[in-house]
């Protein structure tokens, strides 16, 4: 019987045949330990008294969520992180180095065919790197530091094909918001979602991790894509060779979705949740108070890029907040080469430090109060993750985000788009 | 590693909010607390009547939605002895076997409350009177982990996973 692009990566790291069902015990390539949940990975790995027998080389702590740390609680677990991986030889990733999951994916640290876990929801975004990523709790976390290996059940995985072209003004954000429309909140649960079709070769790199970063708002245990001549050529360029894994033409897929990108416009994911998915013209005109381009899901220079080449020689409407986070240092680098951090500046955008910044309260910026609406390029929208329970925020692609911002209203980008290229 | 018992019953989609509904949960709270408020939502009775060894058996999506350990804590010291269900909430089947509480994804739709039902891990099997549900064995790493306890326990005891 065939095996999905999942089902592989957990027989080759288990080292035994594996089905859709199977339990298996599996050797990890990477775990990455931020500070929202490493800490407490921290303490249980000492208080159980565990030896550390990972190779060092396969982790990295990130401090991405508290920074810069604006509690002593979040002080002291970053002194708690610096210290045990002192003790142990290993890397840190250190506050204004960049939101932890461009950073794994951007210097190399997950490679296609790996078998990847960490203690953040949104690990799955290597998924896009023809890998299998997979959310943990802290404990399991600990143990993977004691043992390099975890315990898995292989996952049933439902197949998603992209076809047809993308339209102007359509980008990776609204494909990733339309299939959490089609699949549902919890419609993908502790399924892999295993993507590929004729469109994905015309998604770039940047693109498909949006994508991957949303398969656990479909509730996915993990999503992984297909890997072609742009997924190994971005594999090449930060310094892996690993051999990529292709699907059996014989694959048993529990269900599969086809999605036509090319009847698709520009949509905005409304509150309450992420599948909560519409045109945007069902919500044009709402005026808007805050809008954010960043965060792991739309953080990347072509998201940037995007949002400066809209406010460019433009001004944000009155009463708009408009912060900027390139989600790296790299990324902040060119961008400003590039001229984009002056254009946000210019147009009274507030560009900041690459970090998880005003994506969800506990990060401790941007939170918003009573009646104020947002728009944002982030991955969730439950009522109360940017503060007040009694503001809506509104998901939409980095256009989506810059045109609202400039009008101050949720607009349809296509239009200033329009402009700009005219 | 072989569990024998009686079927507590339930359906589809019960979430941990239901079977560990934070409604009845004084701010300070122990786990007897939550151990006695188990499942009331939906059985009220079933924290006093539930015996060492039983089973909770359910439809689909058994532990939907939250990610509290808990939640697999409290069935574990009531004393039920195995989950079986058709299928799970992601984050508490994980947080079952890493604490110690043994689940299983398989048919459940010929198990009544009340049926006395025998689960053997290691085979894989379920038996219900004559009739054999079966289900992706424990391998054996797994079954010593449930056994000690837990991930934690497990990794404190043994150390490693066996090669
Ligand atoms: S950017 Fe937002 S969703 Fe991504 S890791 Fe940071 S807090 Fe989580």
């Amino acid at each position: 019987m065939g095996q999905t692009i999942a089902e592989k990566i957990f027989s080759a790291h288990a080292g035994t045949p594996a089905k859709a069902g199977d339990l298996v015990v599996a050797e990890i390539d990477y775990v990455m330990a931020g500070d929202a949940k490493g800490p407490k990975a921290v303490d249980i790995f000492r208080e159980a008294g565990l030896p550390f027998r990972l190779d060092p080389k396969k982790t990295d702590f990130i401090i991405d969520h508290f920074v810069p740390a604006f509690d002593v609680r979040w002080a002291d677990d970053h002194v708690k992180i610096r210290e045990f991986a002192g003790e142990r030889g290993l890397n840190v990733f250190d506050a204004g180095s960049g939101v932890c999951h461009t950073i794994v994916t951007d210097e190399g640290r997950v490679g296609p065919g790996d078998l990847a876990v960490g203690g953040d929801s949104h690990v799955c975004t290597y998924g896009a790197l023809n890998a299998v990523a997979v959310a943990v709790e802290s404990g399991e976390t600990a143990s993977v530091f004691a043992t390099g290996k975890l315990w898995f059940r292989v996952p049933k995985t439902i197949r998603v094909e992209f076809e047809g072209g993308i339209p102007e003004g359509v980008f990776a954000k609204d494909i990733a918001l339309a299939l959490a429309k089609e699949i549902g909140v919890n419609g993908a649960n502790y399924r892999a979602l295993e993507y590929g079709g004729s469109a994905l070769g015309h998604i770039s790199m940047e693109g498909r991790f949006t994508i991957a970063n949303m398969a656990v708002d479909t509730g996915a245990k993990t999503g992984v894509m297909e890997a072609d001549e742009n997924t190994l050529a971005w594999a090449r360029g930060v310094g892996r060779e690993d051999a990529p894994v292709a699907p059996d033409a014989d694959a048993v897929y529990e269900r599969t979705i086809r999605l036509d990108v090319s009847s698709l416009v520009p949509v905005v994911a409304a509150p309450p949740t992420t599948d909560n998915v519409y045109p945007i013209e069902d919500y044009a005109g709402l005026p808007v108070h805050q809008a954010f381009v960043g965060t792991c899901t739309n953080g990347r220079l072509e998201d940037i890029e995007i949002a400066a080449r809209i406010v460019k020689g433009r001004k944000l409407a009155k009463g708009v907040r408009f912060y900027v986070s390139p989600t790296s240092r790299k990324i902040m680098d060119a961008a400003a080469a590039s001229g984009a951090i002056q254009a946000l500046n210019d147009a009274g955008a507030v560009v900041l430090m690459p970090a998880c910044g005003p994506c969800v309260s506990m990060t401790g910026n941007g939170v918003v109060g009573a009646g104020e609406r947002v728009i944002t390029s982030a991955n969730r929208n439950f009522p109360g993750r940017l503060g007040s329970k009694e503001a809506e925020i509104f998901l939409g692609s980095p256009a989506t985000v810059a045109a609202s911002a400039i009008a101050g209203r949720i607009t349809d980008p296509r239009e200033m788009l329009a402009e700009v290229s005219a | 590693m072989k569990m024998k018992g009686r079927v507590f019953r339930f359906g589809d989609n019960v979430s941990t909010d239901v079977h560990l509904s934070v409604k009845y949960r004084p701010p300070e709270h122990t786990l007897e607390d939550l151990k006695r408020d188990a499942f009331r939502e939906i059985d009220p009775d079933f924290a006093s009547s539930v015996r060492a060894g039983d089973l909770v058996v359910a439809g689909e999506n058994f532990g939907l939605v939250s990610s509290r350990a808990d939640a697999a804590v409290v069935l574990r010291e009531l004393g039920v002895s195995c989950v079986l269900a058709k299928s799970y909430g992601h984050m508490f089947y994980r947080n079952a076997i890493n604490m110690g509480l043994p689940v299983v994804e398989c048919d459940t739709d010929a198990i009544r409350a009340g049926d006395e039902v025998e689960v053997d891990l290691e085979a894989g099997a379920v038996r219900v009177g004559d009739e054999r549900i079966d289900f992706s064995p424990y391998p054996a790493a797994l079954l010593t982990m449930v056994s000690a306890g837990g991930l934690i326990p497990f990794l404190k005891e043994e150390g490693d996973y066996p090669a």
